[in-house]
């Protein structure tokens, strides 16, 4: 769309008891960027929320809801994978969520998670018990072979062999659990009595042997040939790592199914939240008497038909509607909101054109312009083929990974189309991996900057270069005018247009010094143009440059806005003039030059690739390339995609935001912003 | 000789980075808000805390989430002291020994409680630092050896190892690691002081503030802790306290401590914000208002961090800023994870951040 999308003011009065039906349409339909009217006469002030079963404490009411479907939000995301949420549009109704059942329920699955955490904590207390045992198992070397139990002065580890009554192995084995402990039993118990292994921490000693004489623990040998070795030992404390492992990742799982089952519960639950959220808010904008509602907020021209029918639906023709066009809707003196509408291929610079501001409402939607000069910008700095193809391989990645994730897209499709443009770019100037591979359709810039042109045409040297940058930067500027004269034509802003040093006389001004510099570069830096054409030309502009003001001024007189008229107000004028006619002539000159810097960045990049290659070159043999070479052909391209990449997409960013922009783009209007059962919070 | 700009130009944009990444007061809002301490590592989610998170989430362990919180302040220190050139980098070494002491104090209490007391351990040692900033020095070995000289010949190389054979026998014999403790921390306040010393003018003038500040933090937990748990006299505390050029005199603390003037002491030291906090004492309580006090300190460390941010970016300033606001940092996110442990209330809560 050529200029941002038209709006319509909505008034709407209905019956208070419609309110909520309304309020739920309109959110279906997600295009009512909502305005409170205060100054309507009769009106009280804005309505404290109803319809929920009472207006008091409905702020509490809100936040309280909302403190809960973060919460759920919460819960959601601990999931594996993710929970979605079910959409709000669903779950409008008549009445609240019962909030105190919702909070009863969050804090049942809240104690139900810090139960599962809290066996985790056990069995990974267990494990880490484990862990230090096996490592000073090991730390004390090679395993014994035979039935010779490890016992090592240095070690920190107490291995004992005895026997226990059969009926305390069970009770003993639990008591050691509490400590870093591993209990090793025969397979058979002899005369009543088990033989085991133990093995437990020395710093742990007087325990343990309190622990065993409480249980009849029998020290002795007789038991060696059936219970097990220092190996076993090992081999035990690793089995049981296994086993907690195991119940570690049970308890992952138990973890999982908590969510699977209450999965439904809490994507509803989110649901009815953000309904109730979302309706209290848009009613919120609602202002009332005892009986009659009165809504009202911009909505785009396109759907008025259709939100007018479904306010008529929701309250059964109880209503009464009235549109406004922008010029005779002005609520609080506010301007209606901007939306800009491009197809979707565009919005990676629409995010350009709105990270810098919000354009005025009714001027150009400057995203294409900015799609165009941004791409032929980066194509003119960053002109390979190759580059382009691995630019273009990286956004579509990005794209596949973004779609994949359900993320953002808007830097993988500026990826992308920044390698289209260098593809293009690097077929016109000859250039794939900074090699002479494909002729040049246009001119060969890697010859040119290297003083050897492989083809004939007008572009010989880096001058000529220099040049076509200056004749494009022109091109843009001039374009950013007569964006602006558009504006100022459909604002009906005549003075500005004819006197401003953005309008007809500023653009004059610029096209006859351009036209006077190309004059004297076309006569060898000798001659300007004659005095007598040159003067008329560059001075009537100059003199128009000084009227804006004193005219200004006499409106000003007429409304009675301005005092009369001194020697000081005379003064005022002409320093007006003098300080905006040299910050044309100074600003459109520095302006237009901005733009060498894009032959800079592209003489730079065939630079920096003809130092890789004479460096591959000097580490290969005549004729060939080695290893080294490749090597160092591979890192070169590489570091220029990545540091050049960089430097042209911000480099072209500065030249569309500062020299572009600042000729015509006024970031002052409001983005339009609809509250809908799809609004992101 | 190489420029302020050579030496810190390029740590002080990594470390501002670095600091672009702490958590906002929005997310510290919400883990303060959270429900229960599940629901608050949420906000931790895409931040440089996550690892925590993730920690949490495969164990349910928060005392592992706590050596986790250690292990990163610990190597912020470690990665500090590679990055700056000399003399400030034996400056900042001699500040990351706060922490190693810490640890080492940690790993020499649980054998003091393991080898002196006869308690159980098993469930501590397994949080034990592991990383290799250590150098040689094994705490596992540590908490695991038999006798106080084995348990200081695992120290053998560092600092520490001729006050740990002379001390740990002593503190088995008295029934108190306290003394030990003071020493290692005398030791490191002694090496610290040498190393500010040797820093250039711009440098020291820096360092100076923040050193006196976490003076005067060390001493005010010491006096807690020597008045209220190990009820060492009065007369007696000024020994356990350092005495530094830029911090409230040790002295000066002590006697206002016993002499109940801690409201007229905070104001003189602190200006108007001790005014200002002196207003909010309604406790006749030594012990809250040097709770107070300390966090007030803190808070002025903060403020001071913010304000070495702020200025000039080539000194040490920004090296001791980045410390000072991940280590407020990190402490703020352990009190609010063991409040909700623990289900403190919200109030209750908010009186230790």
């Amino acid at each position: 769309m050529m200029f941002t999308v038209p709006m319509e003011f909505l008034s709407a009065a209905i019956l208070s008891k419609d309110a909520q039906a309304v309020s739920d349409e309109l959110l279906r339909i997600g295009s009512l960027d909502a305005v409170t009217v205060k100054s309507v006469s009769g009106v009280g002030e804005r309505a404290p929320v109803s319809g929920f079963g009472g207006a008091a404490g409905e702020s509490v009411e809100i936040s309280r809801i909302q403190d809960l479907r973060r919460r759920v939000e919460g819960f959601l995301v601990l999931a594996n994978p993710p929970i979605q949420p079910s959409d709000p549009a669903d779950f409008s109704s008549e009445t609240l969520p019962d909030l105190n059942a919702i909070e009863k329920d969050l804090g049942s699955i809240a104690s139900e998670v810090q139960s599962l955490r809290e066996g985790q904590r056990d069995l990974q207390d267990k494990l880490l018990r484990l862990e230090e045992l096996r490592r000073q198992a090991e730390a004390q070397g090679p395993r014994d072979k035979g039935l010779r139990l490890p016992s090592s002065a240095s070690s920190v580890l107490s291995y004992r062999r005895g026997s226990v009554p059969e009926e305390s192995y069970s009770r003993l084995e639990r008591e050691l659990g509490a400590l870093a402990a591993v209990t090793i039993p025969a397979q058979l118990a002899s005369g009543g009595r088990l033989p085991l292994m133990i093995v437990t921490m020395k710093r742990d000693e007087s325990r343990v042997r309190a622990l065993l004489s409480r249980y009849g623990w029998n020290e002795g040998q007789e038991e060696i040939s059936s219970a097990g070795t220092g190996s076993e030992a090992l081999k035990e404390i690793d089995a049981r790592r296994q086993r907690v492992k195991t119940q570690l990742e049970d308890k992952a799982l138990e973890f999982d199914g908590l969510f699977a089952s209450r999965g439904r519960k809490l994507a509803d639950m989110w649901a009815s939240l953000r309904a109730a959220e979302l309706s209290m808010k848009m009613r919120s904008t609602f202002v009332r008497t005892d009986s009659v509602s009165l809504l009202s907020g911009w909505i785009p021209a396109a759907d008025r038909s259709r939100v007018e029918q479904g306010i008529r639906k929701a309250c059964a023709g109880r209503c009464h509607i009235e549109w406004l066009a922008v010029g005779q809707a002005a609520p609080d003196g506010s301007e209606p909101p901007v939306e800009i509408k491009n197809s979707k291929a565009l919005a990676p610079f629409k995010t350009l054109v709105t990270n810098f501001g919000v354009p005025r409402y009714g001027t150009v939607d400057p995203t294409g312009f900015v799609a165009v000069a941004y791409l032929s910008m980066f194509g003119l700095m960053f002109g390979d083929a190759g580059h382009g193809l691995v630019l273009l391989f990286a956004g579509a990645f990005l794209l596949a990974r973004s779609k994949r994730r359900r993320s953002g897209d808007t830097l993988a499709r500026l990826i992308l189309y920044c390698g289209g443009a260098a593809i293009v770019a690097g077929l016109l100037f000859g250039s794939v991996f900074g090699r002479p591979i494909v002729p040049a359709l246009w001119f060969d810039y890697h010859g040119v900057v290297n003083g050897e042109p492989r083809s004939g045409g007008s572009v010989r040297d880096i001058y000529d270069i220099l040049g076509i940058t200056i004749k494009f930067g022109m091109v843009v500027l001039i374009c950013g005018f007569v964006i602006n004269w558009v504006n100022l034509f459909k604002a009906r802003r005549w003075k500005t247009l004819l006197f401003d040093k953005a309008g007809l006389a500023g653009g004059w001004i610029y096209l006859a010094g351009a036209w006077a510099a190309f004059y004297f570069v076309g006569h060898a830096y000798k001659a300007l143009p004659p005095a007598g054409l040159l003067l008329p030309l560059l001075g009537v502009p100059t003199i128009l440059l000084g009227l804006k003001e004193p005219m200004e001024y006499m409106e000003k007189r007429k409304r009675g806005e301005a005092g009369p008229m001194t020697l000081g107000t005379i003064m005022g004028f002409a320093m007006e003039w003098l300080v905006g006619t040299l910050e044309v002539y100074s600003g459109y000159l520095a302006n237009t030059l901005s733009f060498m810097r894009v032959a800079g960045l592209g003489i730079a990049h065939v630079s920096l690739m003809t130092a890789f290659s004479q460096i591959a070159a000097m580490a290969s043999p005549p004729g060939g390339v080695s290893v080294a070479g490749f090597l160092i052909l591979v890192l070169g391209n590489a570091l220029v995609i990545a540091l050049e990449g960089l430097s042209a997409g911000i480099q072209a960013l500065r030249l569309n935001y500062y020299e572009f922009f600042s000729r015509y783009f006024n970031g002052t209007g409001r983005a339009y912003k609809p509250i809908s059962f799809r609004s992101a919070e | 000789m190489p420029s302020a700009l050579s030496e810190y130009g390029y740590i002080s944009a990594k470390l501002k980075a670095r600091i672009s990444t702490f958590l906002s007061e929005e997310t510290l809002e919400k883990l303060a808000r959270s429900k229960s301490l599940q629901e608050a590592f949420l906000p931790l989610r895409g931040t440089y805390l996550e690892i925590v998170e993730s920690r949490y989430a495969a164990t349910g362990d928060l005392k592992a989430v706590e050596a986790d919180l250690d292990s990163i302040e610990f190597d912020a220190h470690s990665f500090s002291v590679s990055q700056v050139p000399e003399p400030a980098s034996s400056f900042i070494r001699a500040k990351a020994r706060e922490a190693e002491i810490d640890l080492i104090k940690g790993a020499l209490r649980l054998w003091f409680d393991a080898h002196a007391r006869g308690r159980v351990i098993d469930d501590r040692t397994g949080y034990l630092y592991k990383g290799r900033a250590l150098g040689s020095i094994d705490l596992g070995d540590l908490v695991n050896a038999p006798t106080p000289a084995d348990a200081a010949a695992v120290l053998t190389g560092s600092p520490y190892v001729s006050l740990v054979s002379e001390l740990l026998p002593q503190a088995v014999a008295s029934g108190s690691v306290f003394e030990m403790e003071s020493s290692l921390d005398r030791e490191y306040f002694e090496n610290l002081f040498h190393t500010l010393e040797l820093l250039p003018r711009r440098d020291r003038a820096v360092a100076e503030r923040f050193v006196g500040v976490d003076v005067d933090i060390h001493n005010i937990t010491n006096l807690i802790r020597l008045r209220s748990f190990n009820g060492i006299a009065s007369d007696r505390t000024g020994r356990y306290l350092i005495d530094f050029g830029t911090a409230i005199p040790a002295f000066a603390l002590s006697r206002a401590y016993d002499s109940d003037d801690l409201s007229g002491l905070a104001a003189a030291v602190l200006g108007v914000r001790g005014k200002a906090m002196e207003a909010g004492w309604d406790s006749r309580d030594n012990k809250a208002r040097l709770s107070s006090l300390e966090r007030m300190l803190r808070r002025i460390r903060v403020a001071e961090a913010r304000k070495c941010l702020a200025g000039y970016p080539f000194s040490i300033g920004i090296v001791l800023a980045y410390l000072a606001l991940l280590s407020e940092q990190l402490r703020d996110v352990r009190t609010i994870l063991n409040a909700k442990y623990f289900g403190l209330a919200d109030e209750r809560l908010r009186s230790f951040l």
